[in-house]
């Protein structure tokens, strides 16, 4: 807190540009490094394989930091429609060498009852209860993943993304994308009246329950999904005062 | 890439039994059995077979034969020769005795006491000198397989007329269960192309049931889009929805239909690819699975492959296309397209078949009363 004297419009303006230049070095490009380090340390040394969804920002950060530490591991990456993220993560992760395979979300039970070693996911936010928000299709592979395999299921997520809401489902708050992304049929006229009930869902993000989530890997450490709450308020201390008035 | 045995019967894919098939799930599948049942119809009507014995080593030959030609790729074909060798079997003990047939099904105290009638066959001993098929038959086939009758034939007719009329009525029989299964507002997810699912739920429309119908694409064969107009141009209330929205979607559903490629003896499922994260995901919400299958989709045989159990790959075109592997970056990426998954008995909670709704712990039965034990055996 600024004496009196100090708080000029001038002042207030500069202390406020430092202050969020501070908030995007520490929590984001500090934080995706600090969390590449400890999602990286539970990368085996050698003969590790990992299941990645979509194109979260951090996960291409976290396994270049284990490719750099020497780790032998193959990734296989799954893909799904409209968005196609995976094909780019894909290019991303060939750039740096790594063996990978692509796969389609339909493939994804024969593949993890294969050979797949660990998942690690991205997420939008973290509910206070522990659940992951996050790109359509993750709650999919957690739930394959963690229920049938009983693999580890890392969600590396940084901890500007900890919400104090609490969702129970996907479709209670989500977004929509273009149905016509999903399916466009342009062929005849008058197909477009008989098809009046026929309507196209395009689901951006789902909703992770805490249950499939083994670990949250956030700058601060990797915590259980029952700590996320105790994080928000670590974190943001400023925001309980007002939150409890 | 990994290459399936697709690679090794590509010669064979203008095999008459394909018809105007594609390669998996996209042929009618009713239209290849019925195809098959006609056929061995006219070679049991058309060759010179003595006996019972003779007619079954016919029967096994044309099973093998059919396998090769890429049967393996359709297991009704394999069952409905099963089917048939069995109707034989019977034919032939019940000519004896002026018993029934019916009657003449295994008690479940009876079977707990049946002395067992297969042999072991050492067949890899045994394959240079002679059929190890020929021993095998000729060693468990009792007396009555070797007699002459002339009205054998007519009986055998008879039964191969009684499979053949169980595939045409199939689809009736099936959609006639239909409205003790939709009910009203109810929301019902499918996932994959199927005529028998399709027809189903357009009898249940057809009889004023209101319902909304959820169909999953099913990438990247986008099965699901055919699935979808054409449900919707039947008035049916149809969502389509991508198949990463299949845990998200599942917390709207009441009801979950699954159409089937096979039936396994455990009771296990084998459906398109994605089908057993659609279980899964039903399972996680408790909505109940209920699968529609004909009878002559039912195999003898047991998952011990896991999730490889009558699975193959197909070309990964599909996936990705051919255009983008010009890019560097993707020469050494591989590519695994799967067809079918495997789905636990666990996570199916009904068989709605053409003989009646049964629960998968039932399914060994249902084998019993359709083949003989000693059909079991796959015919590669």
């Amino acid at each position: 807190s600024l004496p009196r004297e100090y708080l000029t419009l001038k002042n207030v303006g500069v202390e406020l540009q430092h202050s969020i230049e501070s908030y995007l070095q520490e929590r984001l490009d500090f934080a995706s490094k600090a969390i590449a380090q400890f999602a990286s340390k539970k990368i085996a040394q050698t003969g590790d394989v990992l299941l990645v969804y979509g194109y979260p920002e951090v996960i291409p950060v976290v396994l270049k930091e284990a490719a750099e530490q020497n780790k032998k591991f193959r990734v296989i990456v799954v893909d799904s429609r409209p968005l196609l993220e995976g094909k780019e993560l894909l290019l991303k992760l060939r750039a740096m060498g790594l063996d990978c395979t692509y796969i389609t979300m339909n493939a994804l039970s024969y593949v993890l009852s294969q050979e797949v070693t660990k998942v690690l996911l991205g997420a939008t936010a973290l509910m206070s209860d522990g659940s992951c928000y996050g790109r359509i299709g993750t709650a999919n592979i957690a739930l394959c993943a963690a229920k049938v395999h009983n693999l580890p299921v890392l969600v590396c997520a940084e901890t500007y993304k900890i919400s104090h809401r609490v969702q129970l489902e996907s479709f209670t708050y989500n977004e929509l994308g273009n149905p016509k992304d999903v399916f466009f049929d342009n062929d005849d006229e008058e197909e477009e009246s008989m098809m009046k009930d026929l309507r196209v869902l395009n689901l951006l993000y789902d909703l992770t329950p805490s249950t499939f989530v083994t670990g949250i890997v956030t700058e601060m450490g990797i915590l259980p999904p029952t700590s996320v709450a105790v994080l928000l308020r670590e974190m943001n201390p400023q925001d309980t005062d007002s939150f409890y008035r | 890439l990994r290459l399936g045995r697709l690679v090794s019967s590509s010669a064979s894919t203008g095999s008459s039994n394909q018809g105007r098939a594609g390669v998996f799930g996209s042929a009618d599948r009713l239209f290849i059995t019925t195809r098959t049942v006609e056929l061995l119809k006219s070679l049991v009507g058309s060759t010179r077979w003595k006996h019972g014995a003779q007619l079954l080593l016919l029967l096994r030959g044309v099973g093998k034969d059919l396998y090769v030609c890429g049967g393996f790729r359709e297991p009704a074909i394999g069952n409905v020769v099963r089917r048939i060798m069995a109707a034989v079997r019977e034919e032939v003990l019940n000519m004896g005795t002026a018993t029934p047939a019916a009657a003449d099904r295994p008690a479940l105290e009876s079977m707990l006491w049946a002395q067992p009638t297969t042999k072991l066959v050492h067949r890899k001993d045994s394959f240079v000198e002679g059929s190890p098929v020929d021993q095998h038959l000729q060693d468990t086939l009792p007396a009555a397989f070797y007699t002459n009758r002339p009205d054998l034939k007519q009986s055998v007719m008879e039964a191969i007329q009684e499979v053949m009329s169980d595939l045409e009525d199939l689809h009736k029989n099936i959609n006639d269960q239909a409205l003790s299964h939709i009910h009203e507002k109810e929301v019902i997810l499918t996932y994959g192309k199927s005529k028998t699912v399709e027809l189903f739920l357009k009898a249940a429309a057809s009889k004023k049931r209101k319902f909304q119908v959820v169909v999953a694409e099913v990438a990247p064969t986008m099965e699901g889009h055919e699935m979808a107009k054409s449900l919707a141009r039947a008035g049916i209330d149809t969502i389509l929805i991508n198949d990463s929205a299949i845990f998200a979607a599942m917390a709207r559903v009441n009801k979950v239909l699954l159409p089937a490629h096979a039936v396994l003896a455990n009771g296990g499922l084998i459906a398109s690819s994605g089908s057993n994260l659609v279980a899964l995901a039903a399972k996680h919400n408790s909505v109940p699975v209920v699968c529609l299958s004909g009878i002559f989709k039912l195999c003898p045989t047991f998952p011990h492959e896991g999730q490889d159990t009558l699975n193959d790959f197909v070309s990964p075109s599909s996936v990705v296309d051919y255009s983008e592997l010009s890019n560097e970056l993707m020469k050494d990426v591989e590519f695994v397209n799967p067809v079918h998954d495997y789905v636990e008995p666990e996570l199916i909670n009904l068989y709605v078949t053409n003989a009646g709704a049964f629960q998968p712990s039932y399914i060994y039965r249902l084998l019993a009363e359709n083949y003989h034990s000693d059909d079991w055996e796959s015919f590669e």
